[in-house]
């Protein structure tokens, strides 16, 4: 990489890691993590800058890498989270005012599916989009979403009467 | 559910850690190797033409007719590592902005699979060279994972720049190397070359242009890393890198480094201390341009 592409990627870089830093920190609840996973997306980045910087939606890009690097990180065993399939019909919130209980609720999810509404939620992406993303159909984005979103029903009741 | 109940919810983030210069340094060192198609290790050696030429490189002089023309073959009394160079001592022509008087043809296509065929044969040329360039020199792996390949091989698959890589060894020690045959598609001028090829802050690199016999362009660059930062080179290390621009718009580019590639590949922090292996890459500018002229070294797909 020239010098040149070399100042233009690292603009992109540091205008976009506040960005990148909350997607991942939605994604693995851990800032230390989230700081790798951007770490990790923005050398995958790099190696591929000459072609990246020529795509339509840089950013989806960008997102697609960090999502994939931290559904990989899921996979390996000693990374592995306990996730729960189901959740209790009557889940037990986090009475944190400043949202801890989004988050908590949020952690709960499988990996999939807490990518699914972060994707569609938090960066604003359709459906078509998030399963273009996540390499999946429509039907188990909407699945996903569907069942994302019962879980968090409660939450989201309790934020519209407060 | 919006986004600002979320960017609610997580509140006002810690000081990142993410460090950019850190980010960029590994990427550096992550196209390279992906460059160098390390990032995968090596696949099957393509040994079976080699066994002519044995696993080990012959010591003694070699035939006049094996040595590339313009190159003097090495004569018995001569040492077999003659010193490289150096920079101060080369007539340093300044880098021109000539144009190339050749219409360079365009790369291979991606996913061009290299068959085992023109493997072997890359593969021949390039030991064979290699073994009348430098006697006594030899060839320890064929990368730092696969110790056991014995010859510098080039891979079949898909590949747009095919290379043979290894490590070498003589009396100074083990140092990599690597050989790649590509077509023109630049750079093709001394500055070009050391931004594309060392932008590494740190580095400090000296590049020379001459003509080969056959009317080809030849850049040699000397590249020095002497704090150590580098991906390649190692605290007080060395780097050659020899282009040679046919014509007919084929280029090999050859390259050596004063450490070996098992060493390097430990090198994946740039904080981690690291030594050079030697004090001058295994091969000299002149063997490493003898090498890369060698008239069947080229990739034409």
């Amino acid at each position: 990489m020239k010098r040149a592409e070399e100042e233009t990627y690292r603009e992109y870089a540091s205008a976009r890691i506040d960005q990148l830093r909350r997607v991942a920190y939605l994604l693995c609840r851990d800032w230390h993590l989230a700081d790798d996973l951007v770490s990790i997306a923005l050398v995958k980045l790099y190696r591929h800058w000459r072609r990246a910087q020529r795509m339509e939606s840089l950013d989806g890009y960008v997102r697609k890498i960090l999502v994939n690097s931290w559904l990989d990180e899921q996979r390996r065993p000693w990374r592995r989270e306990q996730a729960v399939e189901e959740l209790p019909e009557t889940p037990v919130l986090d009475p944190d005012p400043d949202g801890g209980a989004l988050l908590a609720l949020l952690n709960e999810l499988p990996a999939r599916r807490r990518a699914v509404l972060v994707l569609r939620f938090y960066c604003g992406l359709s459906v078509t989009q998030t399963a273009e993303m996540l390499g999946c159909s429509e039907g188990t984005v909407k699945s996903q979403t569907s069942r994302g979103l019962d879980a968090l029903r409660p939450l989201a009741s309790r934020l519209e009467t407060t | 559910m919006q986004q600002n109940e979320f960017d609610h919810a997580i509140g006002t983030p810690p000081p990142s850690r993410v460090d950019l210069d850190t980010v960029i340094v590994k990427g550096r060192r992550s196209q390279r190797l992906r460059t160098w198609g390390m990032s995968g290790g090596l696949a099957v050696a393509v040994l079976a033409a080699t066994a002519g030429t044995g696993l080990w490189l012959n010591a003694g002089p070699a035939p006049a007719d094996r040595v590339p023309a313009g190159f003097a073959a090495p004569t018995a009394g001569s040492s077999p590592m003659p010193p490289a160079p150096s920079p101060k001592s080369t007539p340093k022509a300044p880098p021109t902005r000539a144009t190339p008087s050749w219409t360079p043809p365009p790369p291979p296509a991606e996913g061009h699979r290299l068959t085992k065929e023109e493997a072997a044969q890359l593969t021949t040329t390039l030991n064979t060279a290699l073994t009348a360039v430098a006697p006594g020199v030899q060839v320890v792996a064929g990368s730092g994972k696969v110790r056991e390949e014995q010859a510098l091989s080039f891979r079949t698959g898909a590949h747009t720049n095919p290379a043979a890589i290894g490590d070498l060894r003589d009396q100074a020690g083990e140092g990599a190397v690597g050989f790649e045959v590509t077509t023109g598609t630049g750079p093709y001028l001394c500055a070009d070359v050391a931004a594309a090829e060392y932008d590494d802050f740190d580095q400090q690199t000296d590049c020379v242009e001459s003509a080969g016999p056959a009317g080809e362009r030849i850049l040699a660059l000397t590249h020095s890393d002497p704090k150590g930062t580098t991906v390649y080179l190692g605290k007080g290390g060395k780097g050659f890198l020899v282009l040679v621009l046919r014509a007919d718009g084929t280029m090999v580019k050859a390259r050596a480094w004063s450490a070996s590639f098992s060493k390097i590949d430990m090198h994946s922090n740039p904080q981690t201390p690291f030594n050079a292996t030697r004090a001058e890459p295994p091969l000299s500018i002149a063997q490493l341009t003898a090498v890369a002229l060698t008239p069947g070294l080229r990739y034409t797909p």
